[in-house]
């Protein structure tokens, strides 16, 4: 078992939920009660990972985070490093792709809450943001936890965007899924059995923890 | 400091609500908004919590202009000091009976937050409750948290939006019964939407009668409801002013003009009381008649016929004003019309009775 793999398959799903949550916290708001017109593209674009090849959306990052892009160029000239094939390059490129999966649970989420409540809040001398961070967030916290998780649980095992814009560095980019791709390729099936087995556990796991929390979500309303 | 209300607010494929009153601020008095359901009296609610954007019109509270279309301003709710209660408590199901009360006191010190939560689960009743969830008390207790979420940040108005529709006649019963002592004591305007011309009678101090998207008349509640015709053109049905004249049965025996009605007697020893009609307990015959169940049979003459949806509004004359709704059919089988003599049939059970204390 590629152990290296894994821990930085965890690190990597645990900095991105971690940078995720706060970043999605702030677009889900204007996506679950926005009435301006740019919503309905706000909502494809950042739906976008979802149903875009892997390796596309990898390609335009590569584009986008490359040494010659702005981003890229900036980067470098900041910390005298390059983003892609880095672990930040990969940490950015999974924030990202990941974005859909966990705003989708979280915008259902709140788009469930009823409205009076907002409304009471607002009467009671809540502005927009206090009734987001007071009534609302709190009331959607099964749709947050639920997209806190499948985020978390994708971004272990996401496989073409992490191919292409981190490359296979052991120890720097290579992931668990990259390592069971390898272990496949150099014929080590045990290797590769033990690996594919341990991802499988964990998404069985992530999976029933969402379904209980979509139950309960049921349950409450 | 008064409030000073003239907008109107059209929806699309619906009517325009229209608004004009003035109402004195910074001491108690209880304002209904009276209406038929439907009528636009929620709108006005939400137009003055902010909750709702007119199209035209201003409204002002003494210096501060809450809106104005010309200056495209809008002062948010939350900035416009009014408490707001629903017809449903809306009770932020998160937060304890506590918590609720406190949600609109985040700016207060901590110390006087407490008291002021304290203070209003004494004044409410609502001790024993403080801790528990919302979903652990029951639909009265609710709706009186509701209430002193809504007054805790001491508002400059408050506004009830029936807040006693979706409670049971018992549940609501103490509550309303407390609702104006409870405005007095903490010396808060309030305008309260009703549609019930008991709770109008018993709670109000001033009325805006409300019909089809305008407000039609402003005044005391007692005298506008047995106005002649402003039940009427409220779509309220009537509402006469008689004096008792027997008890018997269970049955009260009251005089309106010359008109004798009888109607269920609600107890106590009142001398008069508003008997309330309304049109869809009314209904008519012609000629010679048979032995019925109906209690009270009176001689009227038709005054006019208005097409109401599916129905008919018409409107009788016995001395004393009043109205049936009937069916557009039943109405072409008797060949009703202005002028012509009928006899309006009305169920005792069909007749609210509100006493009027001496």
């Amino acid at each position: 078992m590629d152990w290296e793999a894994i821990r930085l398959s965890l690190r990597l799903a645990v900095s991105s939920a971690l940078l995720l949550a706060p970043l999605g916290v702030l677009l889900a708001w204007p996506l679950a009660f926005g009435r301006f017109r740019g919503r309905i593209l706000l909502e494809a674009i950042s739906s976008i990972p979802l149903v875009l090849p892997p390796t596309v959306l990898g390609f335009y990052l590569i584009v986008a985070l490359g040494p010659r892009s702005p981003l890229g160029m900036a980067w470098e000239h900041l910390t005298g490093s390059r983003l892609v094939f880095s672990f930040q390059g990969l940490l950015l490129a999974q924030v990202i792709t990941n974005l859909p999966f966990f705003l989708q649970p979280l915008v259902a989420s709140l788009g469930g809450v009823d409205r009076r409540l907002l409304e009471v809040a607002s009467t009671l001398g809540s502005g927009r943001t206090g009734v987001y961070l007071r009534v609302a967030l709190p009331l959607a916290w099964r749709g947050l936890l639920s997209g806190l998780i499948l985020s978390f649980a994708h971004a272990m095992g996401e496989f073409g965007v992490v191919l292409m814009v981190g490359g296979n560095l052991p120890g720097k980019t290579r992931t668990a899924s990259i390592a069971l791709f390898d272990q496949v390729q150099s014929f080590d099936m045990a290797g590769a059995n033990r690996t594919a087995l341990l991802l499988l556990g964990f998404a069985v796991v992530v999976l029933a923890c969402t379904a209980w929390l979509r139950s309960r979500e049921r349950a409450w309303a | 400091m008064g409030l000073s209300v003239q907008f109107a607010k059209r929806f699309p494929s619906g009517p325009v609500i229209e608004a004009g009153f003035e109402l004195a601020l910074g001491r108690f008095g209880l304002t209904v908004l009276f209406g038929p359901s439907g009528c636009g009296k929620t709108t006005v609610l939400r137009c003055l919590a902010g909750l709702e954007r007119p199209d035209r019109g201003c409204i002002r509270a003494g210096d501060e202009t809450w809106f104005h279309p010309d200056r495209k301003h809008q002062l948010p709710a939350d900035r416009r000091g009014i408490g707001y209660v629903f017809q449903e408590p809306a009770l932020f199901p998160h937060l304890s009976v506590a918590g609720n009360i406190a949600y609109g006191l985040g700016g207060w010190p901590a110390p006087a937050r407490k008291a002021r939560v304290e203070e209003m689960i004494r004044l409410m009743g609502l001790g024993e409750f403080a801790q528990r969830g919302p979903s652990e008390v029951s639909g009265g207790q609710k709706q009186r948290v509701a209430l002193a979420r809504a007054l805790a940040p001491r508002p400059r108005l408050v506004l009830l939006d029936e807040p006693f529709a979706a409670l049971d006649r018992v549940a609501a019963e103490p509550l309303r019964h407390n609702l104006r002592q409870i405005l007095q004591a903490l010396g808060v305007p309030a305008i309260l939407v009703t549609h019930d011309p008991q709770e109008a009678l018993a709670l109000g101090d001033r009325m805006l009668l409300m019909a089809e998207g305008r407000i039609i008349r402003d005044g005391a509640p007692a005298e506008l409801l047995s106005a002649a015709g402003a039940a009427q053109e409220a779509q309220l049905g009537a509402v006469l002013r008689a004096r008792v004249a027997g008890r018997t049965e269970g049955l009260l025996r009251l005089v309106v003009g010359r008109v004798e009605l009888f109607a269920p007697d609600p107890g106590g020893s009142f001398q008069e009381a508003y008997a309330c009609i309304r049109g869809e307990g009314v209904s008519l015959e012609q000629g010679p008649h048979g032995l019925l169940s109906q209690r009270n049979r009176i001689a009227a003459t038709i005054t006019g016929i208005e097409p109401l949806g599916a129905l008919k509004r018409v409107r009788l004359d016995a001395g004393v004003p009043f109205e049936a709704l009937i069916t557009a059919w039943a109405c072409a089988d008797l060949a009703l019309e202005p002028g012509r003599q009928v006899q309006a049939l009305i169920k005792a059970s069909a007749i609210q009775v509100i006493p009027i204390e001496a």
